[in-house]
């Protein structure tokens, strides 16, 4: 650009400035002058290009600028080249996207295309280039293609052309049809000048992440030119920097086949990597050359962790990488600790990275912020279950020193490593205990939120929990999430610790209170609601919890004031069964994915490129590259079959003939996974046998709950069909049918209700009804068939349904000597009785086991009778079964826990055989899953 | 891809913002002042590399920054970027800056704002690379400049001085 004066003083003006406010003047006075200039219709050239020149750098100083954009179009279509030259620059830097003026520059763009000097077409490609709007993509597209694939354009002409390309696809994926020429442009990567080849195969990798596996010839290129490159030493005269033949074009070809399956290039590809590899075994000696050569290794390595991560060349980089972590070099140490978090993330075998765990631990306090990120992601990817502890111990005391900015991401790290990892509860609670009160401030409400849901969800950690919170409400310092969580946890299961000494539930609302002055408000409101259940849960201290609630009735905050007043009505209401029902324990949280997970997850973003691997272990990058669409229409050949028996190895097992599964195409093996899947839905099977609602299935791609009302004979059943995978689910149909025809049972969908959805969008969720009537005793428990399509894969599931003639018993409340006549009278008869000894490990364990049991048999329907025998722990209960045809059963049951034997004999006498067997074999399965 | 270069001095002041995004000028604004935030502080013993800012990209974004004399130059970029490609690349942009106003200094990018953004083109484009080469750059930039010239002759005579360069 020639000098202009009037610009040049206009700079050193705005140099001069010495507050914002002076610039902001002299800026103003400008606009003012250079408005009625703009409203002359005698502006030259040169004063107009002077003028547009000042309004860019008004806004490169961040001043708003809206005017010149007709002056910019008259600057573009102006025969100077360096008039069109800030024309462009200032249609690409003022012009909003969507003005009408950016029809006139686009009529502009088409004539330079075709201009007979070559630096006009390319500047028309940059302003092309930066501009990319819609238009652009829409109509000139194919000139742009033309211009790159002309035999005789300049190569200056060809890599801007080929660029051009690149951002039009990426902005307008749909205008640029790029599957009518995306195979055309493949060639030129093997074109002679470095610099197209580089720019042809920045745009081929765009393409090869659209259009897949039609750009699978451009590995065939990708891998020649880099045999040239690195083992036949190509001579690449001007591209050589510092040493090393062009680099940029040898880590792009690198990163392109990342995004391919090695097929048999394979053999090939290891050859080149190894060179690669071994030739950086000496470190350069220049700085800059060490950066030219490490940066191709480090994308090597990459790309030897996509092509075959098991081989010996990555132990071999793993060495590398270890002498790395320790450099002298930041930058070394930095991309070391990237590159290793992507090796951990890919590796089978941790081994050959878990020998530099002190190292890493160290770099977490590297003086360098950026450094010690890195070793945050590393330790968090190599985690694995006999590393876990250790890491998360090592985590724990970094969180105590580590900045800010680091503590969050650290503190979600760590709950999900000790929610992965976890083998023993107690170990669970305390390293989560201790991370609200290290982190809490750094965190969100999710990671407690979770510690709840996990507690909740996972019987055998609640008493160990209930401890704990009340140990950290009498720490002398309690963070306000360490309050929530124990607050959370008291008001749930306070009842488990409530005999042991010290825990009595005076102590627990003791402990409590003591925490609410001085807690902030919400964590107050959480301590009420915990307040308010122990209402119902302790009703010897209900009076010292009403005068509590009552004392926050007059709560200057809203949300105080009002839980106060409606926990103190709902407290004081004359109602034996509101308060049980209202503060009935929670259900377990239906297992969703974590939202700790969602929320790491979260931060990563949308970039142009995708990524080819994420912070994290293996599981979640081999679960990401399974979700390539190219792979699900694969999977989508045969449908799949999923058969469930939760009773299949019960010892009683109530025998259900499950359609068996033709279709199979795999034996039914026992994979561990499957074990798992079958001993988890045992599970769920049992726990609905005593309680109305849970889960019933849980599997990868659907969730099942259920939800039961008995009124005997009648019962009313809900299904709630979730969806847990990341697509729709169709074609879904839900059924369920008794499993004999004999009409003892029927089950049939209610009628007033919505019809079920045909589909279901990903977290979507059906329900559908049932309407159940016991005709007479039934010995085996309803079918439910779920069917499904999820990716064009249709599946079966076929689960029993809790529904077993013992569901529909209600409690009877009669007195002692009335129960042992007629425990006498049907034990003569012997015609209904059922006894078994079941195994019963967790009465020595557990001191709250026989209140488990009490539970246990109310809630399959018995009343308890208080009294009747001379053992205080054994448990007396009647019930009474109703039938609509046969009429009423009566039935009995002693359970005798033996703690010091692990054994518990269980007696039912009942005046109908079927229905004595139906409950033995209920227990056995209750106790069996516990 | 590259998604950003940002020049900017000690103080922050912005010497060439040039964005591969379509992201408003307000933001551009504010994303540099956060950059400037998070760079300036950092002794240069440190490395070069930042996880991205809260305003562009979080962690899934670096910058790659270098410090030559009194400026900043820095470059954002996604995942797929070599973090030492950038680096280099960045090397390569000063010493083409360097090439044409011949020693360069903070003054020159001043007076001379649009010519940054002719090199920086010249080097990157669509925030993918275009050349590395420094002859082939310089060369590129001086064939605009002699066409801009006022009393170019010999417009035509461009093709055949660019072809000269190519082997």
């Amino acid at each position: 650009m020639a000098p202009m004066k009037g610009l040049t003083v206009f700079i050193a003006d705005l140099r001069k400035c010495r507050s914002q406010e002076d610039e902001e003047r002299r800026v103003n006075k400008e606009l003012a002058n250079i408005r009625t200039k703009f409203k002359e219709n005698s502006l030259n050239g040169y004063n107009r290009k002077k003028y547009v020149c000042k309004l860019i750098y008004m806004s490169l100083l961040g001043h708003e600028v809206n005017i010149g954009h007709k002056e910019a179009v008259d600057l573009v279509n102006s025969t100077k080249f360096s008039e069109k030259q800030i024309g462009y620059l200032a249609a690409s830097l003022l012009i909003p996207e969507g003005s009408e003026l950016m029809r006139a520059v686009v009529s502009s763009l088409r004539r330079d295309l075709y201009d007979t000097n070559e630096c006009i077409v390319c500047l028309a490609l940059c302003a092309a280039t930066n501009v990319a709007t819609r238009e652009i993509a829409e109509s000139l597209t194919e000139d742009v293609v033309m211009l790159l694939l002309a035999p005789s354009g300049s190569p200056f002409v060809k890599k801007k052309a080929a660029l051009c390309l690149l951002r039009l696809l990426r902005r307008f994926p749909e205008s640029v049809k790029a599957q009518q020429w995306a195979a055309r442009v493949i060639p030129y990567m093997g074109h002679r000048d470095v610099g197209v080849t580089l720019a042809v195969t920045s745009l081929v990798t765009a393409l090869a992440q659209q259009q897949g596996d039609e750009m699978r010839k451009a590995s065939t290129f990708a891998v020649r030119r880099l045999r040239s490159l690195v083992l036949d030493g190509e001579r690449v005269a001007d591209h050589v920097y510092y040493g090393v033949p062009a680099p940029w074009l040898q880590v792009k070809l690198l990163r392109l086949l990342q995004y391919f399956e090695p097929g048999e290039q394979r053999p090939e590809l290891l050859g080149i990597l190894r060179r690669i590899i071994d030739e950086s075994q000496e470190a350069p000696r220049e700085l800059q050359q060490m950066n030219a050569q490490y940066a191709v290794l480090f994308e090597a390595i990459n790309l030897g962790i996509h092509v075959d991560v098991d081989q010996g060349l990555m132990h071999e980089s793993a060495l590398l990488l270890g002498r790395f972590i320790t450099s002298r070099e930041t930058n070394i140490r930095f991309l070391g600790l990237e590159t290793m978090a992507h090796l951990a993330a890919c590796i089978d075998s941790l081994e050959p990275i878990k020998r530099y765990q002190g190292v890493i631990v160290q770099s977490l306090r590297d003086r360098d912020v950026s450094v010690r990120r890195r070793a945050l992601d590393l330790l968090y990817s190599m985690c694995d279950v006999t590393s876990a502890k250790a890491i998360v111990a090592e985590l724990l005391r970094h969180m105590a020193i580590a900045d800010a900015t680091l503590r969050e991401e650290m503190a979600l790290k760590v709950a999900i490593l000790t929610e992965k990892f976890a083998t023993e509860y107690a170990w669970y609670v305390d390293v989560m205990m201790r991370l609200v009160s290290l982190a809490g401030d750094h965190m969100g409400d999710e990671v407690w939120h979770r510690i709840v849901q996990v507690i909740l969800g996972n019987e055998e950690l609640q008493l160990y929990a209930c401890r704990i919170a009340l140990q950290t409400l009498r720490a002398p310092v309690c963070h306000e999430s360490a309050l929530k969580v124990s607050a959370y946890v008291l008001g749930e299961f306070g009842h488990l610790i409530a005999n042991a000494p010290g825990c009595a539930p005076l102590d627990q609302l003791k402990a409590l209170q003591a925490r609410l002055p001085a807690a902030s408000l919400p964590a107050r409101a959480v301590a009420l609601t915990a307040v308010a259940k122990f209402t119902n849960l302790f009703p010897e201290i209900k009076n010292l919890c009403l005068r509590l609630l009552d004392r926050f009735r007059g709560a200057l905050d809203a949300e105080l004031q009002q839980r106060a007043c409606e926990y103190y009505a709902l407290a004081t209401v004359e109602s034996e069964s509101l308060l049980p029902t209202v503060f009935e324990e929670m259900p377990p949280y239906p297992e969703r994915q974590s939202a700790l997970m969602s929320r790491l997850l979260s931060r990563e973003t949308d970039t142009e490129d995708q990524r080819t691997w994420v912070v994290g272990g293996r599981d979640i990058n081999r679960s990401r590259s399974t979700r390539k669409p190219a792979e699900e229409d694969s999977s989508a050949v045969g449908g799949k079959q999923e058969t469930i028996q939760p009773t299949a190895t019960s010892a009683t097992a109530v025998a259900v003939e499950a359609a068996a599964p033709t279709s199979l195409d795999e034996p039914p093996a026992q994979t561990p996974e499957e074990q798992e899947r079958v001993a988890k839905s045992r599970k769920h099977y049992a726990r609905l046998l005593w309680e109305s609602d849970g889960i019933l299935y849980d599997g990868a791609e659907v969730q099942v709950g259920m939800m039961a009302q008995y009124k005997p004979p009648a019962a009313r059943i809900g299904l709630f069909l979730g969806n847990k995978s990341a697509a729709a689910i169709c074609d879904i149909s839900i059924q369920a049918e008794s499993s004999d025809k004999s009409g003892d049972l029927v089950i049939q969908q209610a009628t007033d209700q919505d019809a079920v959805p045909d589909s279901l969008m990903p977290l979507g969720q059906a329900r559908v009804f049932f309407d159940v009537r016991c005709h007479r005793v039934f010995p085996t428990a309803p079918t439910l068939r779920i069917s499904y399509t999820l990716a064009g894969a249709p599946t079966v599931l076929e689960l029993q349904l809790p529904v077993t003639a013992a569901h529909f018993m209600d409690p009877v409340t009669i007195s002692v000597a009335d129960f042992f006549a007629r425990w006498k009278q049907l034990g003569e008869s012997s015609i209904g009785e059922s006894q078994a000894v079941l195994k019963t490990p967790f009465l020595a364990s557990d001191a709250d086991a026989v209140q488990w049991l009490r539970n246990v048999a109310g809630g399959m329907g018995f009343a308890l009778i208080q009294g009747a025998d001379a053992v205080p722990d054994n448990i007396v209960a009647v019930g009474i079964a109703t039938t609509e045809a046969a009429g009423r059963f009566g039935c009995l049951m002693r359970v005798e826990p033996k703690p010091s034997h692990s054994l518990t004999r269980i007696t039912i006498r009942a005046t109908n055989p079927t229905l004595a067997k139906a409950v033995a074999t209920n227990i056995s399965m209750i106790f069996d899953a516990r | 891809m590259i998604r950003s270069v940002l020049i900017f001095n000690q103080l922050g002041k912005p010497r060439l913002i040039k964005f591969y995004e379509q992201i408003s000028a307000s933001l551009q604004q504010d994303i540099l002042r956060e950059i400037h935030g998070l760079v300036a502080k950092r002794p240069d013993t440190l490395c070069n590399f930042l996880e991205g800012s809260r305003s562009i990209g979080g962690s899934d974004t670096r910058i790659v920054y270098r410090h030559y004399a009194t400026l900043y130059f820095v470059f954002v970029a996604d995942m797929s970027e070599s973090e030492l490609g950038i680096m280099d690349l960045i090397q390569v942009f000063v010493e083409a800056l360097d090439r044409v106003f011949e020693n360069v200094c903070e003054l020159d990018l001043i007076f001379h704002f649009d010519e940054i953004h002719y090199v920086l083109s010249e080097v990157v484009s669509a925030g993918m690379v275009v050349e590395t080469n420094l002859s082939e750059i310089s060369r590129a930039v001086n064939e605009a400049k002699r066409q801009a010239k006022p009393d170019s002759d010999h417009p035509r005579l461009a093709i055949n001085t660019l072809r000269r360069g190519f082997v």
